[in-house]
């Protein structure tokens, strides 16, 4: 997920220290009980519950408690199983046909049964370009066969998605692709039915219907959005009857409201803002009550290669050699860990303290960065031209992160302009070709596999773009592509791994088009009458392992 | 008003000074403007270099005491040096918006009174309606569609923009009066040419008027600076004002109060101090008039906005 509202609120995010840190989940030993309301403050108010269009953590918060797909994580692990599936689906032996059985019985909340025509049917109105979703010509749909010629126009459906009889699904792929099943668990591959679209007309987005353990009962837009719980759900029932997202609050008063028993949950597909996290962190009641987990995303500076004076790689070099990053995650109170390559602790193939260029335990290394300067033609006669870095403003803590870099570079003569942009202009300008030389950006991860880190933010079909890309480096180099084709299609996994340690060497050690800095710990706090809250490796909220009592 | 101009200042010096409370005012901005004069050769650390070494593992803000004595941001940067470099903005702005909109006002205002029927039918509508507008909304959008945020003369150029129109007024009140004097239409039955009745007669008399509401008009447009700074449209970082550091501070509010707390206590004192000075100017250029405190209070509660809006200000009300 590139920089959405999670991202882009982690911005006041942090790290790492993975499970040292402590407790992922604030819970106590009692029992269960079922009933009573969830209150949630919100800032903003839901772009949108459609799943072909949403990509962002505030929707897929709420997505993920009114949908499901043929997979999902199983518990809070990264381990993928059945979901509407009955089980893991047969794969061919070329890794190109996956069959999937349904289960029986599954129900949509307006009564009727999820079958096989369901899944066509919503994933071919997810690809299809009419709807405007993001999946449409990316990469990880590609692989499906029939899926250039349904984004052309040539064919009216898919070829490679096939209905073989209500209960059984089959998906051709072109070629062998080994995170497929976790692009099938993303929110893109929610069932929805075909009356409930028709129905809502060019409204879907705020009249979602879907199988999971709520259903949307009220949306006020700006206001309010009310779930309620799902009685015909197929699934282990959630404890809670209702769960209030209050609209509009901003994380300040959220978390006084927290405090004061007004709010069970602030914002929480963010990170907490650093002065709530110092504070709360230090308080009796709350301290135990704050939860951690990896948020296992990159917080990089993104270097244009094709805008002067990033075309020249000994610039991109010296560059990386400038950040003080022990800085930055001082900044966001020691909640990350530096993090010199492109992927994030705890990913399957991630290298412990990667190190390529020698820089120190800040994450600099001056006098190189001098030297290169120097030999990229820089000096007192001819003076690096001011830079502007552009990034989004969420909160003080945007601003305290960019003037710390901007305070890096003036130590090797370089002046840094800040230019703090409202969310929505930043992923204007970053995602444009030719717009934005140097920018302060952030993945998240969609899914725990390593292409994720490459494939829409690294390689020359993300580089190509033009609006709304994540390849804001406009970085392209073939044989970095040829290698993730090859790793996408490995079946042996430690192979795999190492394609992927390769494409981080050329990325980290040889074409330089990112400055990696480092990767963050998410934290969050509930109110002392929640019980069971847990941060997912994955999702952003899940809202079924939660119980409370007392209150209303 | 003396012709003797020396003798008129030493006479306007000595009933000033009896007024207390403006002689603090101007004890506070004096200091305050020598500070920021001089800030960059007093013994100040830089205001945008984070001590990032300094802070604490957990990037907790450090407290006012022996390393900080004001504290410092969540940065590292010293608060107090901060301070001082943000009176520079503030006053700066302060100062020149204010100078922009009396250079305005009373061009506007004397030339509509002087003239009178279509010219003072046009103008003054024109004032009315530049005073209709709302004035913080209609500087974020100006400022936006500039895209100047950064820029200090543009945001007191705006400040000015809407500040001018009271000054008019006031200077239009004065100017209908005085053109009824017997004086000036002595001027006028001798022949005297607009332009030298308008310099030589009609301003000098003006000029208490212009002190009393320039001194006033200095607050106004600091806590308008503030507040644009405030809500994210004044200066860029990592330049410091008032405002905006009250802005940044305030989610540390309850951690780090000393944030809030200070930078919100300059712009409170700044702002207060010039009212005294012109309630004391006031006095002392008029002294059949008595200050009363609650008036200055009323005055620096109600800020600029009050004092555009209402046609009788007690300066208006007073030396009419």
């Amino acid at each position: 997920m590139r920089y959405h509202v999670r991202s882009v609120a982690a911005f006041a995010a942090g790290v790492m220290l993975l499970a040292a840190c402590g407790n992922t989940s604030s819970g106590t030993s009692d029992t269960p009980v079922s009933g009573g309301t969830l209150n949630i403050a919100m800032k903003d108010d839901f772009k949108t519950l459609d799943p072909a269009v949403a990509y962002d953590t505030d929707s897929w918060s709420v997505e993920r408690a009114i949908y499901n797909g043929l997979l999902d994580y199983q518990g809070f692990t990264t381990q993928l199983g059945p979901d509407i599936a009955a089980a893991m689906p047969t794969i061919s032996s070329d890794g190109k046909t996956y069959t999937f059985t349904l289960r029986h019985g599954v129900k949509f909340s307006n009564g009727r049964e999820v079958t096989a025509d369901d899944f066509k049917y919503s994933f071919e109105r997810m690809l299809n370009p009419k709807t405007q979703g993001p999946m449409t010509g990316g990469p990880f749909w590609g692989s499906v066969s029939g899926t250039a010629d349904f984004y052309s126009g040539k064919a009216t459906g898919i070829s490679g998605i096939k209905v073989i009889d209500p209960y059984t699904l089959e998906i051709d792929l072109d070629s062998p692709n080994q995170s497929f099943l976790n692009v099938l668990a993303m929110p893109f591959g929610f069932v929805i039915p075909k009356e409930a679209v028709t129905a809502a007309g060019t409204d879907y987005a705020h009249h979602p219907v879907g199988t999971g353990p709520f259903t949307l009962a009220t949306w006020t837009p700006g206001q309010l959005l009310v779930l309620k719980k799902n009685p015909s759900y197929f699934g282990t029932p959630a404890y809670l009857n209702e769960v209030d997202f209050q609209i509009g609050v901003d994380a300040q008063v959220g978390f006084l409201r927290m405090q004061q028993g007004q709010a069970d949950l602030v914002q929480p597909d963010i990170n907490m803002p650093s002065a709530q996290y110092i504070q709360l962190s230090t308080d009796p009641t709350f301290k135990s009550r704050i939860v951690k987990a990896p948020n296992v995303d990159i917080w990089y500076l993104g270097m244009n290669v094709n805008v002067k004076p990033f075309d020249n790689k000994l610039v991109r070099q010296a560059f990386n050699m400038v950040v003080n990053k022990a800085n930055q995650i001082k900044v966001l109170n020691g909640r990350g860990v530096i993090n010199n390559g492109i992927q994030a602790p705890p990913m399957p193939g991630f290298v412990p303290n990667y190190n390529p260029l020698g820089l120190d335990a800040k994450g600099q290394s001056l006098d190189k960065a001098k030297a290169l300067l120097t030999q990229a033609g820089y000096g007192p006669s001819h003076p690096f031209p001011a830079q502007d870095l552009v990034y989004a403003k969420v909160n003080a803590d945007s601003d305290n992160l960019a003037s710390a870099i901007q305070q890096d570079f003036q130590s090797v003569g370089i002046t840094i302009n800040l230019k703090g942009l409202s969310f929505p202009a930043f992923l204007d300008v970053t995602g444009k070709p030719n717009t934005t030389a140097l920018s302060y950006d952030g993945w998240i991860q969609d899914f725990p596999d390593p292409s994720d880190f490459i494939d829409p933010i690294l390689t020359c079909t993300a580089a190509n773009v033009t609006a709304n890309g994540g390849n804001v480096a406009f970085y392209c180099n073939k044989q970095l592509d040829t290698l993730d084709d090859q790793a996408r299609g490995d079946t042996n996994s430690a192979d795999r791994l190492k394609l992927y340690q390769q494409i981080q060497d050329i990325v980290a050690g040889q074409d330089f088009p990112w400055v990696p800095m480092y990767s963050t710990l998410e934290t969050s706090v509930s109110a002392t009458r929640v019980h069971g809250y847990q941060l997912h490796p994955v999702w952003p909220l899940v809202l079924t392992s939660i119980w409370v009592t007392g209150g209303k | 008003m003396e012709s003797d101009s020396a003798g008129s200042v030493l006479l306007l010096w000595r009933r000033f000074r009896r007024e207390r409370l403006a002689l603090v005012g101007t004890g506070f901005i004096v200091l305050l403007v020598l500070l920021a004069v001089f800030a960059p050769i007093l013994p100040l650390r830089d205001p945008n270099h984070g001590y990032y070494e300094l802070l604490p593992l957990d990037g907790r803000p450090i407290a006012p005491g022996s390393v900080f004595w004001l504290g410092s941001d969540p940065n590292g940067r010293d608060l107090f040096s901060r301070l001082i470099w943000g009176a520079r903005i503030s006053l700066f702005i302060g100062f020149i918006a204010n100078g922009m909109a009396l250079v305005v006002g009373v061009i506007v205002g004397t030339v509509a009174a002087y003239f009178g029927k279509w010219v003072d039918m046009i103008l003054m509508r024109f004032t009315d309606v530049m005073m209709a507008f709302p004035v913080l909304l209609f500087s974020i959008a100006l400022i936006a569609i500039l895209q100047r945020g950064g820029n200090v003369l543009v945001i007191a150029a705006v400040i000015a923009l809407f500040y001018w129109t009271a000054v008019a007024r006031i200077v239009r009140g004065q100017v209908l009066s005085l053109k009824e004097v017997e004086f000036i239409e002595a001027a006028r039955s001798s022949g005297g040419a607009p332009r030298h009745i308008l310099f030589r007669h009609i301003l000098p008399h003006l000029v208490p008027v212009i002190i009393v509401y320039g001194t006033i008009g200095i607050a106004t447009s600091i806590s308008t600076e503030s507040i644009l700074s405030f809500i994210g449209i004044g200066v860029q970082p990592p330049t410091s004002d008032w405002g905006k550091m009250v802005s940044d501070g305030q989610s540390y509010m309850f951690l780090a109060p000393w944030l809030v707390i200070f930078p919100g206590l300059m712009i409170l004192l700044t702002v207060l101090a010039f009212n005294l000075i012109s309630d004391g100017l006031r006095d002392a250029l008029d002294p059949r008039h008595r200050s009363l405190v609650k008036r200055v209070v009323g005055g620096f509660s109600a800020g600029g906005q009050a004092l555009v809006t209402s046609p009788r200000t007690p300066v208006e009300a007073e030396s009419a």
